[in-house]
């Protein structure tokens, strides 16, 4: 064996002295070939040798050639080993590495059959892994610009992250964000804006966008997410208590009354309970709050739980928003809030939400119709005087107990008590003055348990129960009697709702390699009883008017199945959908002992499919085809008085809408060449829906609703591109939005009449990003509407917001706002300016700050808001809050 | 043991197609990437480095599960991330090759993709980028003796075990010692590689093209010069309202704009007195 080893290491090489010198360091060079004389690639090491195999220095042969110079000097004499994969080793000694001479080897490698190592050598335990989800994640810093002071107003600087102004409802590359956590922890639930709006930014370090993103960590890459969660980073240095002072003070130049802001927050934060709480009180129209009471816009918490509410039958007053400052809500809006998690023990969390809203909102407001019927016209208006006090006391539990590692079981309690009162005063056409006066009670309570079980990596189960109760009441008087009766002071409506909704769900939830699936089985229970009775009465008597009475009782039951599936293939995700339906509902009308029933069995495909073109763009198809059924809205079939003018009732019908809905979006977002795109358009065709049949003239509006098996159709378009131009610094976004709606109606004893309506809104965007203090964005957004009947009516506005940001110095913003805005380009005359401008002092390394705001500077004292509709054209005007002048002081600690 | 044979039978024919047979002496070494990020949280991600000794290349390549390799195209990309449950997440990009290394070792020639805002380029580079220096210190990793050789590369130190009795290889770019590099790690813990089993064997194979596209190949520095003036530019781009500009990262694994660099840090600081 020794012997053939030693055959096999038969080397062939020569040595060569060079006489010439090449320095300090001893040079090695030479050449490595195989028998056959070709070059190889062998590793050249130099060991010392009183070092065994330490490798002092080396280098590589490549392509049969090398040069190297020793750094050190060897004096105890060198192994000179050439190894190359395949080959035997070849080994030599140099004796004296101080050699003046350059030592060359011309080094023969003999092929080898070596063994192979085995196959698996060693194989040290790794440890098994789990896919996360994708995230982006966003350093705060990078996206200061020294303005902003809530988390909010930093999100609204991040690229792909859009704040609604009115709700603070945030969308992340035009996905609405239902979640935002704080360092992992749900706090907020669906009412995160209490955190985005009241957080301050300087708390936070990064924010981060999870996509697919599951609030239900057993579910994690087991669910068909298409989800998005912010979650928010602290500072690392913030434990135990943080918090904020804000206050705010100023003067109304024109008006007795002192707007104020202020608002105190603590964070609290240890190992066994993270916590946050706010109190607020403010004049200026601000809503620290997640509840909206001012406009008619609804919340996320609102969108999920909409078929957990019983309907409001008449409506509560609402306003249009006037420029970001929100000038036409004249509030006195106190909110104080508590959110906290406790680590009960190892298994168990608790999260508790409290709520207490108190408000005011004064409205001065004035509206008016031109109505056109065929050859009549006439004009009708209202002014009305508006005070709105809401009140909300609110609750919420949630115990999460994971009972195992895989394993978790959930309950939720959340109980509301809202109390809304409006007093209004009305002058208008008709041949009274009016006061009237709505008290709106909603007493709501809804519980979910939730038992959530991993079978296995690949699969889970949950159970599902919730139970909710709604209760109702709204009371509305208004004097003299609106039917004139000289014998009665006052009409008085009364309405009353009952619902309970109990529902189960079992779902089956599934990966199986690149497609998820889930399998859902569940049934829902609902019944809802409404009673209302319109009353005339004076001191001494109460009667009802006319028949104007209502009681009646809405069971809804049904079963369902429901399976949906994702497969990736390649560039593809396709999700097919389906919904079996077996559903009973019963109408009672106990008041004229009638009743409905239907059943149905319902099938409710849909699609949905994406086609990934490349890194920065896709093609997003979605079809769907769904039959809902109606509120108890359109049941009741006896008059209920809404307002000073309009009485309404109903055909009721159990029948159910059909819907188709189809869609297909294209969109683009390539930062390379820093574009952004997106196109696309949605048809909407429902056949079999309540439509309204409008009697009306200058002092009354009766409408009753009817169902048809006729169709409505709407369809829309939509186009936006922004682009950097980098060589004028500046980006330029365009936006396009068509939209038509085909429907049909009755208006004062006409036919069906086929009405169609256009909305049409453009705008152009500009935003600069100059080597200099100054900086500018601007916007024009032209609007046009279109509705068309047997006449026509059109209106078209403009508006037009300036900004200027002055930066001179880093502690120093100073910014301006220029909304121009003509409600009617016809009148061009009537137009509205509103200025305002911001002050921000923020001294470096110190933990105030200070502001100076003057808003409304031009005092408008009104604005006004036009739109048509099949049969008028309407003018909305509401009263403003005076300019004021606000100083603002910030303190953090 | 049949399984893995098949396994690699799969990955040969699936990144060159055969033409004349012959043997080709193969070295497959499986790495465990670690990740650790300043701000808390990292992940992990299963790696395959293999070097076909006669045809004097290699390839690295993430391998999720070795099943699915086959139609690894949109996988071979996911992130993986260790068993404990916290809720940090990253950035996962897609595509074909993206974390793809080939090496040439006869032309000293190497090739990635990199990417410049959400955008893929090759970029070739070449094997004599790595100054080391090898220090008297020994441990066994997997068997083998390794031995301790440090460096300064883009950005961050490295230590890094190899093992003289295995041919000259490594993972991802590292390479350049006289051994298989089996563990490698930044001094700033960002990133580490540690070797999890080796297998060597005879695979039939002709050739090894070079996986990536041809077109549009970049030099290193014409990679970061392109990088960095997008990254000024990206500064300047505000699609919405209330948009500010955007600001990159100066790099990666590799600083591709280095802390000092004058036309950056001038954008950057315009940027953020605007």
């Amino acid at each position: 064996m020794a012997l053939t080893q030693s055959l096999k290491f038969i080397t062939l090489f020569s040595f060569f002295v060079l006489n010439f010198s090449l320095g300090f360091s001893q040079t090695v060079q030479g050449t490595v070939l195989d028998s056959k004389g070709k070059p190889l690639n062998a590793k050249i090491l130099f060991i010392a040798s009183n070092q065994n195999d330490i490798v002092s220095e080396y280098c590589l042969a490549l392509n049969g050639k090398f040069f190297y110079n020793l750094k050190k000097n060897y004096t105890n004499g060198l192994i000179l080993r050439v190894t190359a994969t395949g080959y035997s080793d070849f080994e030599t000694i140099i004796t004296s590495t101080n050699k003046e001479e350059t030592l060359v080897y011309n080094i023969t490698l003999i092929n080898e059959k070596i063994e192979l190592l085995d196959e698996v050598i060693v194989k040290s335990k790794t440890k098994p892994f789990l896919i996360k989800k994708d995230t982006t994640v966003f350093r705060v810093d990078t996206y200061k610009d020294g303005t902003e002071r809530k988390v909010e107003d930093l999100l609204k600087n991040i690229p792909g992250i859009e704040v609604n102004e009115t709700t603070g409802a945030i969308k992340y590359r035009g996905k609405l964000i239902e979640t935002v956590t704080l360092e992992g922890d749900n706090l907020f639930e669906y009412n995160y804006t209490i955190g985005t709006k009241n957080i301050n930014i300087d708390l936070v370090d990064e924010i981060e966008a999870i996509e697919n993103y599951s609030k239900n960590k057993l579910l994690k890459g087991i669910e068909n997410s298409d989800k998005v969660a912010l979650n928010l980073k602290l500072k690392k240095n913030i434990t135990d208590l943080t918090g904020s002072m804000d206050l705010g003070l100023g003067d109304k130049p024109d008006a007795k009354d002192t707007p104020i802001n202020t608002s105190v927050n603590l964070l609290a934060i240890n190992s066994s309970l993270k916590s946050f709480a706010i109190g607020s009180y403010n004049t200026i129209g601000n809503n620290l709050s997640p509840f909206n009471y001012y406009g008619n816009e609804v919340s996320i918490e609102q969108i999920r739980e909409d078929n957990l509410y019983a309907q409001r039958v008449i409506p509560e007053l609402s306003l249009p928003r006037v420029t970001n400052n929100n000038l036409s809500n004249i509030n006195h809006q106190f909110f104080g809030n508590f959110n906290g998690i406790f680590d009960l023990n190892k298994k168990l969390k608790a999260r508790v939400n409290l709520f207490y809203v108190n408000d005011r909102i004064n409205s001065n407001q004035f509206s008016q119709s031109a109505i056109e019927i065929v050859d009549e016209r006439f004009t009708i208006f209202d002014a009305a005087i508006f005070t709105k006090s809401p009140i909300q006391y609110r609750g919420d539990l949630e115990l999460k107990l994971n009972s195992s590692k895989s394993s978790l079981l959930e309950y939720n309690i959340s109980f509301r008590d809202e109390i809304i009162k409006t007093d209004r005063t009305i002058s208008s056409n008709q041949a009274n003055n009016f006061s009237s006066f709505l008290d709106s009670e909603n007493v709501f309570v809804n519980q979910n348990l939730e038992f959530t079980k991993r079978i296995s990596p690949e699969k889970a189960l949950q159970f599902n129960l919730n139970y909710v109760t709604n209760d109702l009441g709204q009371n509305f008087n208004i004097e003299p009697s609106i039917f004139n009766n000289p014998e009665f002071d006052e009409d008085v409506q009364n309405t009353d709702t009952k619902k309970h909704n109990l529902s189960f769900k079992t779902l089956l939830l599934g990966k199986h390699k690149n497609s998820n699936y889930s399998l859902i089985f569940g049934g829902t229970h609902n019944t809802e009883n409404f009673s209302s009775a319109l009353l005339s009465q004076n001191n001494f008597q109460t009667v009802t008017n006319g028949s104007n009475l209502n009681n009646l009782e809405y069971t809804f039951n049904e079963i369902f199945t429901q399976g949906s599936y994702t497969w990736r293939l390649g560039k593809f995700i396709i999700s097919p959908e389906y919904i079996f339906r077996i559903l009973n509902q019963s109408l009672q009308l106990l008041q004229d002992n009638t009743s409905l029933k239907s059943s149905d069995f319902i099938f409710e495909p849909s699609l949905r499919i994406i086609y990934k073109i490349d890194q920065s763009s896709d093609i997003n198809f979605t079809s769907r085809i769904y039959q809902g059924t109606n509120s108890i809205q359109n049941f009741y079939t006896n008059g209920i008085l809404l307002d000073n003018r309009t009485l309404r009732n109903n055909i009721p019908d159990l029948k159910l809408n059909k819907s188709q809905n189809y869609s297909l979006t294209y969109q683009k977002n390539d930062l390379f060449n820093q574009l952004e795109l997106s196109l696309g358009t949605n048809y909407v065709k429902q056949r079999g829906a309540f439509f309204t049949n409008t009697e009306i003239d200058e002092l009354s509006t009766t409408i009753t609703d009817f169902f048809l098996p006729e169709r409505n159709e709407n369809l829309n378009f939509f186009f936006d591109a922004s682009k950097l131009l980098p060589w004028i610094d500046t980006t330029i976004k365009v936006s396009s939005n068509y939209s038509i709606a085909n429907f049909q109606n009755i208006l004062n004893n006409s036919e069906l009449r086929n009405n169609k309506s256009n909305f049409f809104i453009n705008s152009i965007f500009f935003k600069t990003a100059f080597n200099s203090p100054i900086n500018f964005q601007n916007k024009t957004t032209h609007s046009y509407q279109e509705n068309r009947s047997e006449n026509l009516f059109t209106n078209q506005s403009i508006e037009n917001e300036f900004k200027l940001v002055f930066k001179p110095k880093k502690e120093l913003v100073v910014s301006f706002n220029y909304n121009y805005i003509v409600p009617n380009l016809d009148a061009y005359s009537n137009n509205f300016s509103f200025l305002e401008s911001t002050i921000t002092y923020k001294p470096k390394d110190k933990n105030w700050q200070m502001s100076i705001n003057g808003v409304n500077l031009l005092n408008e004292k009104v604005f006004e808001q036009i739109n048509t509709t099949d049969n008028s054209t309407n003018i909305q005007r509401v009263d403003l809050l005076n300019r004021y002048i606000l100083l603002n002081f910030n303190y953090s600690f | 043991m049949k399984k893995n044979v098949l396994y690699y039978i799969l990955i040969f024919s699936f990144y060159f197609g055969n033409t004349q047979i012959k043997e080709v002496n193969t070295y497959t070494l499986d790495y465990v990437k670690t990740l650790n990020f300043e701000s808390g949280g990292s992940f992990s991600a299963n790696h395959t480095y293999t070097r076909f000794i006669e045809l004097n290349k290699s390839i690295f390549n993430v391998v999720t599960n070795p099943k699915e390799v086959k139609s690894s195209d949109e996988n071979q990309n996911s992130l993986v991330e260790s068993d404990d449950d916290d809720t940090v997440f990253y950035f996962k990009p897609t595509g074909k090759n993206i974390s793809l290394v080939y090496k040439d070792y006869l032309k000293q020639e190497l090739f990635s993709k990199h990417e410049v805002s959400y955008k893929y380029f090759v970029v070739q580079d070449t094997l004599d980028i790595f100054n080391w220096e090898i220090i008297d210190t020994q441990k066994d990793i997997l068997g083998y003796s390794c031995q301790l050789a440090k460096m300064n590369f883009r950005g961050r130190d490295y230590e890094a075990w190899f093992a003289t009795a295995l041919p000259t290889g490594g993972p991802w770019k590292y390479d350049g010692l006289p051994g298989m590099i089996l563990e490698i790690k930044s001094i700033d813990n960002f990133i580490s590689f540690k070797a999890t089993s080796i297998k060597n064997g005879y695979f039939e194979l002709e050739k090894l093209e070079n996986p990536f596209s041809k077109e549009q190949v970049l030099t290193w520095q014409e990679f970061i010069d392109l990088y960095k003036i997008k990254a000024i530019e990206l500064m300047s781009y505000r699609p919405t309202e209330n948009s500010f500009g955007v600001e990159t990262s100066r790099g990666g694994i590799e600083t591709y704009i280095p802390e000092d660099d004058v036309d950056y840090n001038n954008a950057l600081e315009k940027m953020k007195k605007q």
